[in-house]
Parts: structure tokens; C-alpha cells; sequence
């Protein structure tokens, strides 16, 4: 070959866990952004005369207790999906970030709660506490975001302040100081480009978490409820008929919820293993 | 050693119980800002606004939830948790009758989720690279991704519906069938004990399931942090000096085993307690009776006592796993005990 | 204070040497940043003895290979190695060895002295049970006799009150303790030969003599050989017989330490010396110039980049050969040296 391949390329082609899990989530994204074009049927109506419906030509994936299409609905879960586990991480990462920054760089009583509140999180099963909270301050999408942001929060300050940390003990932010470098500088510079590789794998990861919260807390009743077509809504339905042997209803939301989560934590992987090289090849 | 591993113990706790307090108090005050008006549900559509103030009243509802919090850990301090709302009956008492229900499922789930994971992981890690270490690594990925509650339907639906082995998941034991007396509160351990065999028979086919689903749960992430810390003992520099003096691959892996105990066991302290979580799920799939589903039907129906029940019994045995892993690290591990 | 070497320096052939390696190559293959396959070409042809009885330094600067030669030589290459050439130790090629054959050797024929002494120590094991059971994996000896033997060694390499220090935990000690103990490891056994990768690294300068002297005065008595790997010259001048410079994977001039000081005869050595003498301490890291790199591999004599003297023949890699008839042991690989 006279033309070399991009460097990106070879990235792939040598860690297949990031090409798998790439092609996995960016195919959900995919379903999410185009569900209005690609969805045969609207997901929340009724076909009266075929509820509970095997799966068939005319239902591909067959319908659910309300008589409404299994295929459209997960189609149109992959946005809920996204469209909880995208705002989610990403208020952690604004949240956590400056509290990071802040408790790295100035200890103090943000340390300390910093710290504390990460200990507290250890010492209690994180489903149970967002299970309380929701339930207990209001059942709606947004509380789950914030729920969901707020608990995850703590890991991503944890990585920030650890990096400062790092940082401050070395030499680097000495001879910024030295050559007069202000602390914001320092901070954009250093600080923030060597947590990004960390960074990268716990927003994989964390997404994949964000997305199985939702989908339990919607299981046990909290939070998203029928008839939206939430994954989780749909399997906490689903496990009614499972016992009477209406499979589909539960198995193909949960199949997707899988595939998602699972593409999403082999991305993490593979990007694990890809920055691993990185740090051992400079 | 003894005393001073008492004195290390006690200082663990000093610690902990502030952590208790503050989750319980988290707990409680969320419970009452948010949303839930028992006193309308329990006064009933007809009630006056008299009988409204008089519940209220009764329930302590009209205090300030500062002083409520107060009066209810004097209560708690006495063995008193309050009521719940919904079967009227004392928290303290569906604890104890449900706690050891809970801990069975879980316990039975760990360990044979630990007989597999911990030795899968190992040998993975001594061959690092190889399919073997590469099916390990799938399948504690795609152990990660499934949904606990999803694998219990999927089990039900092939081994009770479709193969017709599993009993029907509902309870702990067929219900045509006399519960053993209490000797332990395990239907397997008391049947057996009493030599009650068809009794005992129901009961672990009854177990099977869900703790089968726990278990698998359970496997993926020890398969995981087993694998990565026997990793890097194997890389470690003094696995490499003891080769490099002959001591024979017998010998290395006797002391990768070794210094890989305390990374696991304090590994395992957390995975239980995130399974605290999980296998409450499992409960109120199988309609097992136990702590966890009482929990979550609590959560659902805002009986604030009993949700408060739930979380301190969470939360006191965090503390109690926890506890024990760090008496377990202080014994096998001597580089800590200055620190501690 | 220098104990003098037993056997003088006769010419260096297999008879006399007790570690004899010979044309040894050794190649690392790995990915770049974009994904290709590169070797890194870490031994490019390594010759080295080492007589009966004769300490031998073996110094060069970062990368040259230098504890690379000790790895293949102990065994410790992993899987993805291409080595060849031949390891002769008593007369069995030690390259050729593995398993069982290979842990009857180390350990036991030849003692390894690590370079980080606490870390080359099992830490959650007590020192005086990491002795014994070297002992006895390498002998027949049973717990008790392995016990007095454990602190006999202890108190040879001078460790005060052994018996107490018997039961020490590796992190509880010094660094100068660790390396005697380690030391004491690599001694216990009454190996033939010993190969000490760096010993004083990261000793404070008084322990450091103190270690290098104890370990001298042990191989003496003994009657053994030894192996010092090192970057300080000040080191090789005080307590070697031999010395061997390499660089960039080959050994470039060797032979008896009198006569390399008196007449060094490859351009590397000269100014090696010249810087030490220049310097108080590590010469090697005085001298400015980019490490050779590792991934090219080459015709010319691999110091012709960096060589004052280099002239058109120089493109072809030199052949080994004595520098005068009289003092056969002193090679040089170098086409300008002057021989007589």
C-alpha cells in the first residue's frame, strides 16, 4: 500500500473491543437519532385486536399487553436511553470536575466532604440510595438524571483531585510557577489533558451504569411507567406474562438493554487497554 | 494480638456509626420533604379534617422533622423502629423475621459466585493472553451487562416454563407444604436438621433459582478484580526474585494465592454489599419474603417507617461486612497494622 | 579493604570460566505508535566469561544491556523473547534449560541478588520463613536444621540479634537490612556462581560500601564467582578482577581490571575512564550523548555514531580479539585499537 492508513485505522484493527463496542453504540445513537423514520409503527398505539401478539411478520418482534408493537417501542427506548445516560454523565463531569479541581488544588472542607461523601457511597448499595431518592422526591425523568449526575459525580472529582495530587508532587507545577504561569493556565494545560484518558473510559462506563439504573428503577415502578417506552418499564410489564409464557414481551427489551450496556462497557475496555499502550509507548 | 485487634475493631466502628447516622438522617429527610401524604391514605376519602390532625397527631407527623428525626433515634436506640403504615405491624419485627431470608439468598449467591469467579480469574491471570484468559474476559463483560431482575425472568422462563424443573417462583417453598419449626429461619437448614426430607427437597428447589441468579451476577465482577490483582502479583518484582531462586511454579502460585487475599477479600466486602442491592430484586421477582422485597414495596408505597427500617438494616450491615473484612485484612496483613 | 582473587588471570577459555557466554542475541518484538511491528534489538552478540573464583563487573550505561544479560542468563526472559546463542554454566547450556532442570540451577548453582531489595521480598511472609523455605527447596534438610541454618546466614551477612530478626516482616526493615538479607538469599545455598544486578541502587553511600564489602567477603570464602552488574566505575575499580564494558548490546572490551584502567583500548572506555576520573562518582552519568537506539539494526560496529575515531572501516562490525599476546584475557572489539 503507498498511502499509510490513517493512525486510527490501526487503532482499531489492533484493539477490536473499541471497533465492536464503537459499532455497537453508535448503532443504538443511530436508532435513536432516526426512530421517528425507521420505527414501522408509532410506539404507544393500540392494536386492540393483537394484544399480546407472538412475534409475526406484521409485529416483528411481537406486542406487549397493551397491544402496543415491541419493535417500534425499543426502537423508541434507545432514546430514553441516551436521552438519560448523555445528560446524566455529563452532569457529573460538571459537577465533579470543579469539585475535583477545587478539592486537588485547595484541600480544605471540599476535601473533606469530598472525601466523606465517597465513603459514604461505599458503605451503602448504590441502587437502594437511588431508588430512595427518586422515589421519595418525585418520579420523573428529570429527578432520575439528577440522581443518577449527582451519585456519579463523586468519581469523576475523585479522578481530578487524584491527578492534581499526582501533579503536585512533582516537579511540573513548580517550574509552571517558575516561569510564571498562572494557576488557571496551569490547569487547562496540565491538569485536564492527562485526566482526559481516564476520563474517556469512566464516561463509557458510566453511561453504561446511568442506563441500568434507569432501566431498574423503571423495573421496580419508579420513575418511567408505561405506556412510555422505556426498556426497563417494558421488562417490569414483560415479567407479568412470563410465567404465563408470553416471552417476547420481556426478553427483547432486555436484549437491547444488554447489547447496549454491553457495547458500551467493551468500548470501555478496549479504550483501557488502548491508553495502557499509549502510557507504556512515551 | 488480640486486644489490639479488639482496639483497631472498636475504632472501626466509632467511625462507622456517624456514617450510619448520616444516611439514616439523608434517608429520613428526604422521605418527608418529598412527596407521599400517608395521613390522607390512611384517614381514608370520608375523613374529617378533625381525624386528619388526630392521624397526624398520632403518627407524629405534626412535629418538625428535625425533632421527629430525634425522637425516632431515642426509639431506635431503644429497639423500637416504628410501625408500618401498610400491615400495621412493628419494623423491627419484619426485620428480624425477614433478615435471615435475605442473607440466605445472598450469602449462598456469593459463595458460589466466589467458587467460580475467584479461581476462573486466577487462572486467567496465569495465562494471561491465552483463550482461556480471553473467554474469561468476555464473560465477566457480558456478566456486567446483564440485568439481575432480566436473567431472573430469562430463568424462570427456561427452567419453569419451558423445561418444567423449576418449581414455580413463588416463595421460598411449595405451598401445600408445612414450614419447618424455627431454628435458624432457612427452610433448607431447619428441614434438614429435622429431617423433614420432602420439606428440605422443596425448599432447595425453591433456592435454586434465584440463587443461581445471583450467583451468576455475583461471578462477573470477582472474575474481573480477580484476575486483575492476581495480574499484578504475578508481575509483581518479588514473584520474580522467587523465580529467579528456583522455587518452583507450585511453590509461586501458593504465594500468588497468598498475597492475593487481602485485595480480594477486601474486593468482596464491596461486591456483597453492592449485591445487597441487587439480590432485592431477585427477591421480589421470586417472591421471596425477604428484607429486600419488604424494602422495595416500602419505597413504593411511602411507609416512611419501614423505608427507614430498610435503609438502616442496609446500612448497619455494610458496616457489620465491612467490619469483618478489615479484621480479616488485619490479621493477613501485616504491612497495614502501623497505619491502622 | 580488598580481598584479593584466588585464581590469577589465565587466559579465559571454557575450561576456566564457570559462566561462559557466547554469541548471544536477544530481540523484542513490540508495536509502535502507529501500529507496526518493530524489534527492539536489546543483546547484539554478547561474549562474556567469567572465571573460577573471579568477580567480574559488568558496567555500561542505560540500555546496554547490561541486566538484559543477567535476565537471560537467570532464566527470567518472558515467553516473547528471541534469543539465541549459548549460556554455559558448568557445562549445561542454561538457555537451553527450563522447568524443573532450570529451578535446580538457580538458587541452588547460582545465587541472584536483586536490585530493589524490599520489593524482591515476599512482604507478607516473615524473612526467616522466606529463608528456610529457599533452603529447602533447594535441599533435604528438615524444619529445624533449616531454622539454624536460616540464622547462621543472617548473623554471617550481619544482621545483629538474628534471632529477632528472624521474624521480621520485610517492610520493617531497613534497605540495608533487605539487601543483606537478600544477600543472604543468594548466599545460603553455596551457589558457584552469583549475578548481583545492581546491588547498592538506592543504599545511602555509607551502606552501600558496607554491602559491596560483605558481599565480596562472602564470595571469597566461598570459593564462588561472581557477577556485579553496575554503572559505577568506582565500584568495578574497588571490588572486581574483571571488568566488561558493553554497549548498545554487545560487550565492546574486557579483561582483568588493572589492565583495562592501565591501557583501555576502545574509544567507550577511554573516555569512560577519563570521565570518572574527571568526576567523583558515576561516570556514566557525565557523559552527554543520546542512547543508542535500539530498534535499528545495523552492520557498522554499534559505536561508530558516537566514536571520535571512526573511520571508513568502521561500517563493518569489529571481531573480538586480545589486545597483546601477553595478555590474552584483555579483548577489545574495536578495528583501531593498536595491537602490538
Amino acid at each position: 500500500m503507498l498511502v499509510r492508513a490513517a493512525p486510527w485505522i490501526n487503532v482499531l484493527r489492533d484493539f477490536p473491543s473499541i471497533a465492536i463496542g464503537l459499532a455497537i453504540v453508535l448503532g443504538y445513537a443511530a436508532l435513536a437519532l432516526l426512530a421517528p423514520w425507521i420505527a414501522p409503527m408509532d410506539p404507544i398505539r393500540v392494536h386492540a385486536d393483537a394484544v399480546l401478539a407472538p412475534p409475526s411478520a406484521r409485529f416483528l418482534l411481537g406486542t406487549d399487553g397493551n397491544g402496543m408493537d415491541l419493535f417500534s417501542r425499543i426502537i423508541y427506548g434507545s432514546r430514553y436511553a441516551f436521552g438519560i445516560a448523555v445528560p446524566a454523565v455529563l452532569l457529573s463531569i460538571v459537577i465533579g470536575l470543579p469539585v475535583g479541581l477545587w478539592a486537588g488544588y485547595r484541600g480544605g472542607w471540599v476535601d473533606e466532604i469530598l472525601l466523606r461523601s465517597m465513603d459514604l457511597l461505599r458503605v451503602f448499595p448504590s441502587i437502594i440510595l437511588a431508588l430512595t431518592i427518586v422515589a421519595a422526591t418525585g418520579q420523573s425523568i428529570i429527578n432520575v438524571i439528577l440522581v443518577i449526575g449527582l451519585l456519579d459525580a463523586p468519581i469523576f472529582a475523585r479522578m481530578v483531585r487524584a491527578e492534581i495530587l499526582a501533579l503536585r508532587g512533582g516537579i511540573l507545577i513548580e517550574s509552571a510557577r517558575a516561569i510564571g504561569n498562572g494557576t488557571g493556565r496551569m490547569l487547562f494545560v496540565h491538569v485536564l489533558p492527562n485526566s482526559i484518558s481516564g476520563a474517556l473510559t469512566q464516561i463509557s462506563v458510566r453511561m453504561a451504569w446511568a442506563i441500568r439504573v434507569s432501566a431498574t428503577l423503571a423495573f421496580v415502578g419508579i420513575g418511567i411507567q408505561q405506556p412510555t417506552p422505556e426498556w426497563g418499564a417494558m421488562i417490569r410489564q414483560g415479567a407479568e406474562y412470563m410465567v404465563t409464557g408470553e416471552w417476547w414481551v420481556a426478553l427483547f427489551p432486555g436484549l437491547a438493554l444488554v447489547t447496549l450496556v454491553f457495547g458500551l462497557n467493551l468500548l470501555a475496555d478496549g479504550i483501557q487497554d488502548w491508553m495502557g499502550r499509549r502510557r507504556t509507548q512515551r | 494480638m488480640l486486644v489490639q485487634l479488639f482496639r483497631f475493631l472498636l475504632r472501626r466502628l466509632a467511625v462507622s456509626l456517624p456514617l450510619v447516622v448520616a444516611v439514616v438522617f439523608v434517608t429520613f429527610m428526604l422521605v418527608r420533604i418529598g412527596g407521599g401524604d400517608p395521613v390522607a391514605l390512611l384517614a381514608g376519602p370520608t375523613a374529617s379534617s378533625e381525624e386528619h390532625a388526630a392521624i397526624r397527631a398520632g403518627l407524629g407527623l405534626d412535629k418538625s422533622p428535625i425533632e421527629q428525626f430525634g425522637i425516632y433515634v431515642v426509639r431506635a436506640a431503644r429497639g423500637d423502629l416504628g410501625q408500618s403504615w401498610l400491615s400495621t405491624k412493628q419494623v423491627i419485627d419484619e426485620i428480624r423475621n425477614r433478615a435471615f431470608v435475605s442473607l440466605e439468598l445472598l450469602l449462598w449467591g456469593v459463595a458460589i459466585g466466589a467458587m467460580v469467579g475467584i479461581p476462573a480469574g486466577a487462572r486467567a491471570a496465569a495465562r494471561r493472553g491465552s483463550l482461556y484468559d480471553q473467554v474469561v474476559r468476555a464473560v465477566s463483560l457480558a456478566g456486567f451487562s446483564i440485568p439481575t431482575y432480566w436473567l431472573g425472568l430469562i430463568a424462570i422462563l427456561t427452567f419453569f416454563y419451558a423445561l418444567d424443573l423449576a418449581p414455580a417462583p413463588m416463595g421460598r417453598l411449595n405451598p401445600t407444604l408445612i414450614t419447618p419449626d424455627r431454628i435458624t429461619g432457612s427452610y433448607l437448614i431447619d428441614a434438614v436438621l429435622r429431617g423433614q426430607w420432602e420439606v428440605a427437597r422443596s425448599a432447595l428447589s425453591h433456592l435454586v433459582l434465584p440463587v443461581l441468579t445471583v450467583a451468576v451476577v455475583a461471578c462477573a465482577p470477582i472474575m474481573k478484580h480477580t484476575r486483575a490483582i492476581a495480574s499484578e502479583i504475578v508481575d509483581s518484582e518479588f514473584i520474580r526474585f522467587a523465580r529467579a531462586s528456583g522455587l518452583g511454579e507450585r511453590c509461586i502460585r501458593r504465594m500468588v494465592l497468598r498475597n492475593s487475599m487481602v485485595p480480594v477479600l477486601t474486593f468482596m466486602g464491596i461486591e456483597i454489599v453492592g449485591l445487597l442491592g441487587t439480590s432485592s430484586l431477585i427477591e421480589l421477582i421470586f417472591s421471596w419474603g425477604g428484607i429486600g422485597q419488604w424494602g422495595l414495596q416500602s419505597i413504593l408505597n411511602g411507609d416512611f417507617a419501614a423505608i427507614q427500617g430498610y435503609v438502616l438494616f442496609a446500612a448497619l450491615l455494610s458496616v457489620v461486612v465491612f467490619i469483618v473484612i478489615d479484621a480479616a485484612n488485619y490479621v493477613l496483613e501485616p504491612r497495614g497494622r502501623e497505619r491502622m | 579493604m580488598n580481598h584479593p582473587a584466588p585464581t590469577s588471570a589465565k587466559a579465559l577459555d571454557a575450561a576456566n570460566a564457570i559462566l561462559s557466554i557466547r554469541g548471544v542475541h536477544l530481540a523484542f518484538a513490540s508495536r509502535d505508535m502507529q501500529g507496526a511491528v518493530r524489534h527492539a534489538h536489546v543483546l547484539n552478540g554478547v561474549d562474556l566469561d567469567v572465571g573460577l573464583g573471579r568477580i567480574v563487573g559488568l558496567i555500561g550505561e542505560t540500555g546496554a544491556g547490561k541486566s538484559m544479560t543477567a535476565t537471560a542468563t537467570i532464566g527470567l526472559l518472558p515467553p516473547s523473547a528471541e534469543v539465541t546463542g549459548k549460556i554455559l554454566f558448568e557445562g549445561v547450556d542454561l538457555l537451553s534449560l527450563q522447568g524443573a532442570a532450570l529451578d535446580k540451577v538457580r538458587g541452588a548453582r547460582i545465587g541472584f541478588i536483586a536490585q530493589n531489595p524490599r520489593a524482591a521480598l515476599e512482604p507478607v511472609t516473615r524473612v526467616g520463613d522466606q529463608l528456610v523455605r529457599l533452603i529447602r527447596a533447594h535441599s533435604s534438610l528438615d524444619a529445624k536444621a533449616a531454622r539454624a541454618r536460616a540464622i547462621e546466614i543472617l548473623e554471617a551477612v550481619g544482621i545483629p540479634d538474628p534471632q529477632a530478626r528472624y521474624r521480621a516482616y520485610p517492610h520493617e526493615l531497613s534497605g540495608g537490612m533487605a539487601q543483606r538479607v537478600v544477600i543472604a538469599m543468594a548466599l545460603v545455598n553455596q551457589p558457584q556462581l552469583v549475578i548481583a544486578d545492581e546491588p547498592t541502587t538506592g543504599l545511602d553511600v555509607t551502606v552501600q560500601a558496607q554491602v559491596l564489602d560483605l558481599l565480596q567477603q562472602l564470595v571469597r570464602a566461598q570459593g564462588a564467582a561472581a557477577l556485579i552488574i553496575t554503572h559505577d566505575l568506582g565500584i568495578v575499580a574497588q571490588y572486581c578482577d574483571d571488568m566488561a564494558i558493553m554497549f548498545a548490546g554487545r560487550v565492546v572490551e574486557r579483561g582483568p581490571v588493572a589492565q583495562v584502567f592501565a591501557d583501555p583500548q576502545h574509544p567507550y572506555t577511554r573516555r569512560l575512564i577519563a570521565a570518572s576520573r574527571a568526576r567523583i562518582g558515576s561516570a556514566l552519568t557525565s557523559m552527554k550523548s543520546d542512547p543508542p537506539d535500539l530498534f535499528r539494526q545495523t552492520k557498522a560496529c554499534v559505536y561508530a555514531d558516537r566514536c571520535e575515531l571512526a573511520a571508513a572501516v568502521c561500517q563493518t562490525a569489529p571481531v573480538e580479539k586480545p589486545c597483546t599476546p601477553a595478555a590474552p584475557a584483555h579483548r577489545v572489539q574495536c578495528h583501531l585499537a593498536q595491537i602490538p
